[in-house]
């Protein structure tokens, strides 16, 4: 028996759907992506998290602001209004110790002349020590003397403190929560991204016409066009999963510089040439050009109300209906859906290009499972 | 004590160091946050200078104003600000502020973090920076915690390049965000600061600024107990003025009123009864009054709205500096700002005043400083210090000492005298 799982009008039309929406989200995803480029829009979110979270009001000092200041960090920086994006848990650690042992707010509170002999050989971590115990205990500093106290305990040993070890193990705690914080960050700035692309995607189906209702009629009623965008699929697996990996809006690293800008425009017209190429090929329901409300039934059928034609003509002919509803026109109704298929694009842009695809990977990946099992 | 040159008023604190708020302070609520949004970006600051004309002057200072205060950190500022003189060795007095109790909320980097910010910067440039320590009644619990903390700040030299330095020079007041200069829990850091010789900035333009706007706050700090008197200070009462048009259609009245009501905080005469008490101590009334204090006392342009200024003793603050000058010899001011106003055309003649100012018996008490970047909203800071400088390079006097020479070294360096600046 010949049985293709391809061959199920259902699950071609659902196909041809998802994969109009990956394409739409991934060009959606591409112009976020260069925003994010232009206006080095990571670097900056991840600073302002660490600005607003280590503000500390019990010291009156903002220890992200600090950090920033560090000339760990500064080396980094590549211009003042585009912080680094990717600064590693540890280096941040180090810096945040750093700056926490070194803070003038504290060595004020040192007594002139000590009367105790330095704990430790290192001045780093006698300093450090002193500021977390003498501070204003925030919610930052506690969290510092936990973790001194943690690697003090991870440091010990027969003969004694072993001060490399507990600078590391120190280091290693705070990197831990600085591993949390960056995760934390990563899913602000995700919800941050869907809402953009949720209004790109309003802008674009607005601009282009991508009616998510429209092309689910269109898929519905035309084997050809439901095929075409199949096989087109089929045929640029490889190079559109790459490109959506490549445009994902949560991925952690991101090159900025004029050739990523570049390649991303690149990208973005190599993606609009081939969504061309399919819409004149196969017709897709996209643009303006084509009337905004189209009636794919018969006319005959339409449930648009009858209008009562004002004549009682002269020679008594009975009263004729007629309809106002042709194949081109406009009613509340199709406007309603037109606004509805346009939000529901809006909304498919909003969840990201890897959504879809991975979506469908999954389903051609069963698929293929069906088929062999048949 | 070196020899070089210096900038006895120059501001390095940035959009991090004031109230998230600032903006309010300066403009209706409905503009606040496009005005903050626009000039986020050099482009959107630069747009608004470009399109204000003249005839929107306001809005091209605060532009310039933004595009500099929204500096990612102090050192950026500090380092913009040196850049403009770049022919000589200049030190810079860098008044830090303490804003955090304008009554539209606290900074962003919080006062202690701004202090830590100058502290870097003194550990970078320490050959150029003079940082003045932001005092403020409102910042501890008791004047004992105020003073100690203050002194332990000035005391805890940092490490320079294995050297170590004392890391403040002076102290800095702003009394119009809403205090006296003789609130009780300021008076033990001035008696320490006389006996150290650690010199006072304050600022006194009148009706230029910051300004606090919170009306009970004002009505409820305005009568205070003078602790050197022993007496209330019962004058001042809050100014309730029905306003101009144009300010109740923005709903800016109370404002302007809060504004003018400040000004009992910053007229010099609330001073007197502490500079009658600490002798000793060296303090500068910034600006002069302001110019057009300075123009309506010197007849320059007699019926100014400001010819009679807002304050108990209803009398010309330059007036008023003059006379404190006279009778204290540690008391100071500086032409910043009016430095900068002096390029307009109609203000040149104020150089001359200086020159006759400088020739008087307070003329050891007059220094230069620019108020950078405050400048900018006038002109440009290079442009303000060439043209001043071009003029008291000239202006000698019998001794054969430059105006320049007297107001921007010997002045300075002996109201910077001090443990802190041998």
């Amino acid at each position: 028996m010949d049985v293709s799982f391809f061959s199920s009008t259902i699950v071609q039309v659902a196909l041809s759907i998802v994969i109009s929406w990956a394409l739409f989200a991934l060009l959606c995803s591409m112009i976020l992506e260069i925003g994010v480029q232009i206006k080095s829009e990571r670097g900056r979110f991840f600073r302002n998290k660490i600005v607003e979270k280590l503000f500390d009001f019990s010291n009156q000092i903002n220890w992200g602001l600090l950090m920033y200041n560090n000339s760990n960090i500064k080396l980094l920086t590549k211009s003042e209004k585009a912080p680094p994006t990717e600064i590693s848990s540890k280096t941040l650690a180090e810096v945040l110790i750093d700056t926490v042992a070194n803070v003038q707010a504290a060595k004020i509170l040192r007594p002139s002349d000590p009367a105790e002999t330095p704990k430790y050989t290192n001045d780093l971590l006698n300093n450090f020590e002193f500021s977390v115990t003498y501070l204003g205990q925030s919610d930052l500093i506690i969290m510092l003397r936990n973790a001194l106290t943690k690697a003090k305990l991870k440091a010990v040993n027969n003969e004694g403190c072993n001060e490399t070890t507990l600078y590391d193990q120190l280091v290693t705690e705070v990197t831990t929560w600085f591993d949390q914080f960056n995760e934390r960050t990563s899913a602000w700035y995700k919800k941050l991204s869907r809402k953009r692309l949720f209004f790109i995607g309003l802008f674009v189906s607005l601009a282009v016409n991508v009616d998510s209702i429209a092309l689910f009629k269109y898929y519905e009623s035309n084997p050809t066009g439901r095929a075409g965008m199949i096989n087109y699929y089929l045929k640029n697996q490889v190079q559109l999963e790459g490109l959506s990996a490549k445009y994902d809006t949560m991925k952690k690293v991101t090159i900025v510089n004029k050739a990523a800008i570049d390649s991303t425009r690149k990208d973005i017209k190599n993606l609009s040439k081939q969504i061309d190429s399919l819409k004149n090929n196969l017709d897709l329901p996209l643009g303006w050009k084509k009337p905004i409300c189209e009636n794919t039934k018969d006319t005959t059928k339409c449930v648009c109300k009858p209008v009562k034609t004002n004549t009682t003509t002269s020679n008594n002919e009975p009263e004729k209906k007629t309809t106002l509803c042709s194949k081109h026109e406009i009613t509340f109704s199709c406007i309603l859906l037109k606004i509805l298929g346009l939000i529901i694009s809006a909304f498919v842009a909003s969840l990201g290009a890897p959504f879809w695809f991975d979506l469908l990977r999954k389903a051609t990946s069963t698929a293929q499972t069906v088929i062999k099992q048949v | 004590m070196k020899d070089t040159y210096k900038n006895a008023h120059t501001h390095i604190f940035t959009m991090n160091n004031a109230p998230k708020d600032f903006l309010k302070l300066y403009l209706p609520s409905a503009l606040v946050k496009p005005v903050d949004n626009f000039t986020n970006t050099d482009l959107g600051a630069w747009i608004v200078r470009g399109i204000a004309g003249s005839d929107i002057v306001k809005a091209k200072r605060y532009a310039t104003f933004l595009q500099i205060g929204k500096s990612k950190d102090q050192a950026t500022v500090f380092e913009n600000l040196m850049s403009r003189y770049p022919n000589e060795a200049f030190e810079f007095i860098t008044l830090c502020q303490n804003l955090e109790y304008l009554g539209v909320g606290r900074s962003v980097s919080g006062f202690e973090g701004q202090i830590e910010e100058v502290i870097q910067i003194k550990r970078t440039y320490p050959n150029n920076i003079l940082p003045f320590f932001g005092l403020d009644p409102r910042w501890k619990g008791s004047e004992d915690e105020i003073q100690k903390t203050v002194e332990r700040y000035f005391e805890t030299k940092i490490e320079v390049a294995g050297t170590y330095v004392y890391p403040f020079q002076g102290l800095k007041i702003y009394p119009s965000t809403g205090h006296y200069a003789f609130d009780k829990k300021l008076k033990k850091t001035f008696e320490w600061a006389a006996a150290n010789g650690v010199p006072v900035m304050t600022h006194t333009y009148y009706m230029g600024g910051i300004y606090n706007f919170n009306k009970n706050y004002i009505v409820n700090n305005l009568n205070p107990i003078d602790p050197y008197t022993g007496k209330v200070y019962d004058k001042p009462q809050f100014i309730n003025e029905a306003g101009s048009f144009r300010n109740k259609l923005f709903g800016l009245t109370e404002r302007e009123n809060c504004k003018k009501t400040c000004s009992y905080f910053l007229e010099p005469h609330s001073y007197e009864s502490m500079l009658k008490s600490i002798k000793k101590l060296k303090i500068c009334f910034a600006h002069f009054g302001g110019v057009p204090q300075i123009k309506e006392a010197t007849d320059l342009n007699k019926g100014n709205k400001y010819a009679k200024p807002y304050g108990v003793l209803d009398k010309n603050w330059f007036n008023q500096i003059q006379d404190l000058m006279t009778q204290y010899p540690n008391v100071y001011t500086d032409i910043s700002y009016s430095v900068a106003e002096c390029l307009a055309k109609e203000n040149n003649a104020l150089y001359k005043t200086f020159f006759d100012e400088a020739g008087k018996s307070y003329g050891k008490q007059i220094l230069f400083g620019t108020d950078f970047f405050m400048t900018e909203t006038n002109s440009l800071e290079e442009e303000a210090v060439k043209g001043f400088r071009n003029y008291a390079s000239k202006a000698k006097f019998s001794d054969g000492t430059s105006l320049w020479d007297q107001m921007a070294r010997d002045n300075i360096n002996s109201y910077l005298k001090s443990k802190y600046y041998p």
